[in-house]
């Protein structure tokens, strides 16, 4: 902590590294805020743009485009019901019927606030506890990693709306589809139908533009929200809203540090984690799925929490937490540093400036949401039938970009159909996109773990940690049953 | 039963048999191996079956809602939308970012109701720069050219 303290004066009197950071946050907003626009995505594309600059400067870019981005994916998410990033998905659940409330300015007030406080206390348990939780994270095998893979996926069934089944159906369909394209294993190719363009699998920013951003244009629901969603309260939430989500900011953001931590299971599982526990955890009152602030806490605190969460086995093991970390390697890598057990012991200054840094670009992402509100707001003043087609125009945009392929945006249509019948037979569509994203990670540990016991499926319960993630599965998605047998929560 | 919703389960059924079908195509596992390519296909479609059946047992004797009468197509309404989509992607390769960018924007701005043709011509044209300038130029995406541009 000293050491974090001793280099923070010299990351805020450099105007250069200061400067570095203010553009990477303002950068990783506008990204996070563009549907299909993700961090890994933003982290990729403007990596050319730091060959020319100093380390520091360079890593303050980075680091500030990823927490801003992280963050930024809340502001569509909450106005529009259009998540801008995966792990942005949860904060529809209540910041857009507090939208639509017209109460759009609180809840992103309690979204900038969360996402400091979750961004605060990740920081500080990547301080503090760093060598104990990637040593936990180490021990994972594969039927851990398999475990886990199904508790993520319980988890969000659990906590979508709508009958459990209809979950459980969506999630098995996302499943299904994360299967086409080379077996992970063996290479086989797999549901191809003659198609180049899926020899790699679903593209994951495709599907998710076309679920959450071209299916809401189709059902018309930008405009919807533009009308109503322009009446504000304050920026700053409220007394009240803080004591209400303190305990869920802390709670949500310790868990995202553990979440973030684990390799492979990233900001988008931190968030859903983070809104479910909190759902599970309601009190008599709490009106969760109808605009309650704590549900709109929990997945930010969370989520910017395992930004922190993924930089520990980053910078301790040079193993990366997420798809975003993966690529910050390459980028640490060419800038001559290389993340590892030696980091801390080589270039203690550097590491612990890294670590500063983490905490600038909180400490900056929450001032720029905060000033910059009222600008975002602005944006639902604008005419709803432009706002649906620049939506629209955007979304084609975004899924042409990741690869430069027009498959990308057939493809991200075809999931906007998709999105639009599972909407109106009444199937939520996060379950599908958890799945995308688990798919691979579930299918591979699954026949790993199964080949390294030769065949023993007894593998999944003898062994303590994959037993009670498997566990646990099973008992969130059973009580999710039972309390839709036992009436809502909310009072609505 | 209800006819609506009788279709979503049997369309999950439908697509959990092809998938099913299809994967048992697959081969078998390769040496040294415990499971091979088809096993995780056919354990989600016989999962995604079994959903599917339990759905429709468990949607017998719900009550039935109000069946509407026929509809007229409304011109902003998802299959135009999705219609005018496609067209936009045949046209992109050929007309180019801008110009189908400015055709896409102008006609769902009328669909949408949007008076004024010039106006909604104006802002796909805008937007069309717009973008062209943020993707093509600044983030260095090779937007189709086209003919037009």
């Amino acid at each position: 902590m000293i050491e974090i303290l001793r280099a923070l004066p010299g990351l805020c009197l450099d105007p250069w590294i200061g400067l570095a950071l203010l553009v990477g946050v303002l950068a990783g907003l506008l990204i996070g805020a563009l549907p299909g626009f993700s961090a890994t995505m933003g982290v990729a594309i403007l990596i050319p743009f730091t060959f020319e600059l100093s380390i520091m400067p360079a890593l303050a870019l980075l680091l500030g485009i990823y927490c801003g981005a992280v963050y930024g994916g809340s502001i569509p998410a909450i106005l529009f019901r259009t998540p801008g990033t995966p792990a942005s998905a949860a904060t529809t659940f209540d910041g857009h019927p507090l939208a639509l409330r017209g109460e759009a300015k609180r809840a992103l007030g309690v979204a900038a606030v969360s996402a400091l406080g979750g961004g605060v206390i990740g920081a500080l348990l990547l301080i503090a506890l760093a060598p104990q939780i990637s040593s936990f994270a180490l021990r994972f095998g594969p039927a851990e990693y398999f475990a886990l893979a199904v508790f993520g996926l319980s988890m969000i069934v659990a906590a979508s709306d709508g009958p459990p089944l209809k979950g459980l159906i969506v999630a098995v369909f996302g499943l299904l589809i994360a299967t086409v394209g080379m077996d992970p294993l063996g290479g086989y190719p797999r549901f191809l139908f003659g198609s180049v363009s899926l020899m790699e699998g679903i593209p994951f920013i495709p599907a998710l533009i076309g679920l959450f951003a071209i299916a809401e244009v189709l059902d018309g629901s930008p405009g919807k929200t533009a009308k109503n969603a322009a009446v504000g309260g304050s920026s700053l939430p409220s007394r009240e809203d803080l004591r209400r989500c303190g305990w869920t900011i802390a709670r949500s953001g310790a868990l995202g540090t553990l979440v973030g931590s684990t390799p492979g299971a990233g900001s988008d599982i931190a968030a859903f984690l983070g809104y479910s526990t909190a759902r599970s955890r309601a009190r008599p009152g709490d009106r969760f799925g109808d605009g309650e602030v704590k549900g709109v806490a929990a997945p930010e605190a969370a989520k910017t929490a395992s930004t922190s969460g993924a930089m520990i086995p980053l910078l301790s093991l040079g193993l990366p937490g997420d798809s975003v970390t993966a690529v910050l390697i390459g980028a640490f890598v060419l800038h001559g540093v290389q993340p590892g057990p030696l980091l801390f012991q080589q270039h203690a200054p550097l590491a612990y400036s890294i670590l500063a840094l983490v905490l600038c670009a909180h400490a900056l992402v929450f001032l720029v949401a905060i000033s910059g509100t009222r600008f975002l707001l602005g944006v639902t003043r604008l005419d709803p039938r432009i706002l649906r087609v620049v939506i629209l125009l955007l979304s084609l945009v975004g899924a042409f970009a990741l690869r430069n392929n027009l498959a990308d945006v057939w493809l991200a249509v075809a999931f906007g159909v998709v999105g639009l019948l599972l909407r109106r037979g009444g199937y939520p569509a996060a379950p599908l996109l958890l799945a995308l994203i688990l798919g691979p990670m579930a299918e591979e540990n699954l026949r790993r773990a199964l080949t390294l016991s030769g065949g023993d499926a007894s593998v999944f319960f003898t062994r303590p940690l994959t037993a009670i993630l498997l566990g646990l599965a099973v008992a969130s998605v059973a009580l999710a049953v039972l309390r839709r047998k036992a009436g809502p929560i909310s009072p609505s | 039963m209800n006819s609506a919703r009788l279709l979503a389960p049997l369309l999950w059924l439908s697509l959990a048999l092809v998938a099913g079908g299809i994967a048992l195509r697959f081969p078998s596992a390769p040496p040294g191996q415990s499971l091979g390519p088809a096993a995780m296909p056919l354990l989600l479609s016989a999962s995604l079956a079994g959903l599917a059946l339990l759905s429709l047992l468990m949607d017998r004797g719900r009550p039935r809602p109000a069946a509407g009468g026929a509809r007229r197509i409304a011109m902003d309404s998802p299959v135009v939308l999705v219609a005018l989509c496609c067209a936009y992607l045949l046209l992109l390769p050929r007309l180019g970012f801008i110009s189908s960018s400015a055709l896409l924007v102008t006609v769902a701005l009328r669909l949408f109701g949007y008076a004024g043709t010039p106006r909604a011509l104006a802002i796909g044209l805008g937007l069309g720069f717009a973008l062209h300038l943020v993707f093509s130029r600044l983030m260095g995406v090779p937007l189709p050219a086209g003919l037009l541009g």
